[in-house]
């Protein structure tokens, strides 16, 4: 063969890297466990990140839906200023509505509270609203012949027995209901309700006579904003710019992102606690690591020899072993963050008719890149130890029977190395959790079940070796085993003690999260409650709950809602 | 490589004492040892199992460290050297040829070759092992892993590997220990065609006294001191 027909040598790329990749043409033999217990840890935190990111996703996209806009200020008792108005009408096309509490009375005398919503013709700015019959909204709320239309939720129709075009008295003025309302899409913005909602136009709730100084009368302003690209960002500056000029309005602002800011919560906790089991499955992985590299050196020890008799450094050593290590954690990591990015897909496919909550599944940089940077770093953590051994592996064995391996501590600068990269890895658990605290308690426990279980295995090593002679010979062995230079007690002690722990993880988390849904709910919470029972219809609700066959107690309890105001700065003349 | 200038000896050991293992199993192995051997010169070192061939050849090629006394070689007291610059100086100066071969299994013939080359940051390496392979015969067997070669292939490789930096120093530890006798004498017959070629100094353990007897030296070595010096 000439010279000309060989390939060329490569000279991109470093030598450290090349090595690295020679090295592996031995193929992944020992590596599996190492990439396995990568791909888990980074699955686990890519597939809770990207879950949590759609369940957000989701919320933010029904969040323009359930807010009724990007942004919604509301204020109490008060309509906005001129001056409010322009300069919610400078950043987008906004619908006024106005909600409040009121009794409906028939023309039969009956009467029930309703949520009186008014609505202007922007509304709704997201969403659909549907009537039956399917009419027009603004043609259901028009006023006809002096006569405001209104369109009124169907447990209103049942409790006042109602038709459509029954005529109901609010205040002072006369609606005629002339569909019922099927889909409200801002509903859930309006929290609980007391009553059945009737919709009626501004004019209708005016004509009324219910807009007093002190009425309980929300206003929202819903706005929709230009683009819907980089709406959060724009959002955040309408906001910034409302509290600079208009510093006084003291609205409620909200965005689609914080249209259930409690739900969001929740969402958030969870994934908190989520991460932490994905962040201890890492953990466990990572004593994986440390074992697979250590296995992995022991059988390169002659080739490592032979390069250092050939004028390799130690550091040149360290440096192609640890390539090798970054690019197994790198398949791992792989592996992992595309099971994790489908995960969403994947759930929403499986089970998204079961699941009561908007998903959207979607691709999530951040929290891919996340879950790369944390097993990443744990492979780091836990390979430099082994690997700074490597730089002092013994030549002269090559000249001897072979190269055996020796437990030493590695050199300081690798040692140092490690420590740092664990503190990194503990950081950035502490620095990204919602709950700081928690996490740095997490970082705490897990520095300690490392030391205790340390200290398990050096106390049953040194249990054995004090151990009285056993006649049997197998079992002399096996004791002996346990306590013997580079014993594998440590290793196995270690990894059953973080698997169990990893259990007691899950369990208690599963239990923590029981706890704290249940804890919202008073000890003693009513399986049922009525509200607004018409008067005439007491006595009978009374006897059918005293009827029921089970043991139960009914509570009745009378409740009023009023408004109230701040002293006049005058004393009242008396 | 081979060109160090400074007048003297090629090698130059001096009161060398050299104690291998820990605490009571520590073995004291080489005995204040005092050699000089010159530029070109080849040296046969014989002496039973256990008088410290091997370890005084790993002194000499900077891979064991003495507990007193210097060495020098090529004119660079390896006793001043760290670690790196020890590899370092290894990887420019010495070519070791052991008994076992000792080929890294995941490269192939020309790689294993080259490592010397590329560790050492010369030059086209490949085109220098290419050379250094073709010189031991085996310009065939290019890409081919030590697997996939004969022991008497593997040796050439390692024979080839050791004289590819073109070190001022050769040495050859036991080399035709696991071969057959034919294929040994064609490794020595190789060993010494490089030797000659290229003037280096070439230090070879072994316990065949005919082999020695091609040196140009013999040094005898009993229970770690050197027991005599015979010329050929």
């Amino acid at each position: 063969m000439s010279v000309a027909a060989l390939p060329a040598a490569p000279r991109n790329g470093s030598l450290a890297l090349r090595f690295a990749l020679r090295e592996l043409r031995g193929g992944l033999r020992g590596f599996y466990v190492f990439i396995g217990c990568i791909a888990l840890g980074v699955m686990a935190i890519a597939g809770v990140g990207s879950v949590a990111g759609s369940l957000a996703d989701g919320l933010a996209r029904q969040g323009q839906v359930i807010l009724g806009g990007d942004l919604s200020f509301t204020l109490i008792q008060r309509e906005a200023t001129a001056a409010e108005m322009a300069f919610l009408k400078s950043h987008g096309e906004v619908s006024t509505a106005a909600t409040m509490r009121a009794m409906a009375r028939t023309t039969a005398g009956n009467a029930a509270l309703v949520e009186i919503k008014t609505v202007d013709a922007n509304y709704p700015l997201f969403g659909k609203v549907d009537l039956n019959p399917s009419v027009p909204l603004a043609d259901a709320l028009a006023e006809r012949n002096g006569v405001f239309g209104a369109a009124a939720d169907p447990t209103l129709m049942t409790r006042l027995d109602l038709k459509p075009g029954a005529r109901i008295t609010i205040g002072n003025a006369t609606v005629e209901i002339r569909a019922t309302l099927a889909n409200e899409p801002d509903k859930l913005a309006g929290g609980i309700s007391f009553g059945p909602r009737l919709l009626i136009s501004d004019a209708g709730l005016r004509a009324t006579g219910l807009i007093q100084p002190g009425s309980l009368v929300r206003w929202h302003y819903r706005l929709k904003l230009p683009e819907s690209d980089g709406a959060d960002k724009m959002a955040n500056a309408v906001i910034e710019a409302a509290h600079a000029q208009l510093p006084e309005a003291g609205w409620d602002i909200r965005t689609r992102r914080n249209a259930t800011p409690r739900l969001e919560r929740d969402v958030e906790r969870f994934t908190e606690f989520l991460t932490i089991v994905g962040l201890t499955a890492l953990l466990i992985g990572g004593v994986g690591v440390g074992n697979a590299v250590k296995s992995h050196l022991d059988r390169r020890r002659e080739a490592i020899a032979t390069m250092k008799a050939l004028g390799a450094t130690g550091a040149r050593i360290f440096s192609i072993y640890l390539l090798q290590v970054l690019a197994m954690a790198l398949v791992g990591c792989a592996a992992g963050i595309v099971v994790g990015a489908a995960l969403p897909y994947i759930i929403i496919g499986s089970f998204g008719t079961l699941i009561p909550l908007p998903i959207n599944p979607s691709f999530h940089p951040g929290e891919l890149a996340l879950a790369l940077l944390y097993g990443l770093l744990t492979a780091a953590a836990f390979a430099i130890w082994p690997l700074g051994r490597a730089h002092d592996v013994p030549v002269g064995a090559l000249f001897r029977d072979g190269v055996v391996p020796q437990p030493r501590w590695p050199r300081r600068i690798y040692a140092v190395g490690a420590v740092a990269t664990i503190t990194a890895l503990a950081g950035l658990a502490i620095v990204l959790a919602y709950d700081r605290r928690v996490a740095a308690i997490y970082v705490a426990v897990a520095a300690a079940v490392f030391v205790l279980l340390r200290l398990v295995a050096a106390g049953l090593m040194v249990i054995a070796r004090h151990a009285p002679r056993a006649r049997s010979t197998v079992l002399r062995m096996a004791i002996a085993n346990i306590h013997r230079p580079s014993a594998l007690t440590p290793t196995i002690v270690l990894s059953l003690g973080l698997g169990i722990a990893l259990l007691v993880t899950v369990i208690e988390i599963d239990g923590t999260l029981r706890t704290q849904f249940t804890a919202a709910l008073p000890e003693k919470a009513p399986s049922f409650y009525f509200l607004d029972i018409p008067a005439e219809q007491r006595s009978a609700s009374t006897r059918s709950c005293a009827s029921m066959r089970r043991r139960q107690r009914t509570k009745k309890y009378r409740c009023c809602a009023g408004a109230s105001s701040p002293p006049t700065a005058s004393p009242p003349k008396t | 490589m081979n060109d160090f200038s400074q007048a003297g000896p090629a090698i130059a050991l001096a009161g060398i004492n050299l104690s291998l293992g820990q605490g009571a199993a520590r073995v004291h192995i080489l005995k204040d040892i005092d050699l000089n051997i010159g530029r070109g010169e080849a040296i046969g070192l014989v002496g039973p199992s256990g008088s410290g061939k091997s370890t005084l050849l790993m002194a000499m090629a900077g891979l064991e460290r003495p507990d007193t006394g210097s060495i020098a070689v090529a004119g660079e007291y390896l006793n001043k050297l760290d670690e790196d610059a020890l590899a370092r100086f290894r990887g420019r100066n010495v070519g070791i040829v052991f008994q076992s071969f000792h080929l890294i299994p995941t490269m192939t013939a020309i790689e294993n070759v080259a490592v010397p080359l590329e560790l050492a940051g010369a030059a086209a390496p490949e085109q220098t092992a290419w050379r250094e392979l073709a010189a031991v015969g085996l310009a065939e067997r290019l890409h081919h892993y030590p697997a996939q070669l004969s022991g008497g292939e593997q040796q050439r490789v390692a024979l080839a590997r050791a004289l590819a930096p073109d070190p001022a120093i050769l040495v050859a530890d036991e080399p035709t220990g696991n071969l057959d006798e034919d294929t040994g004498k064609q490794i020595i017959d190789l060993l010494f065609a490089g030797h000659a070629r290229r003037g280096t100094t070439l230090i070879l353990v072994t316990h065949d006294h005919a082999l020695a007897a091609r040196c140009d030296r013999v040094v005898r070595l009993r229970s770690g001191r050197v027991d005599g010096h015979a010329a050929s």
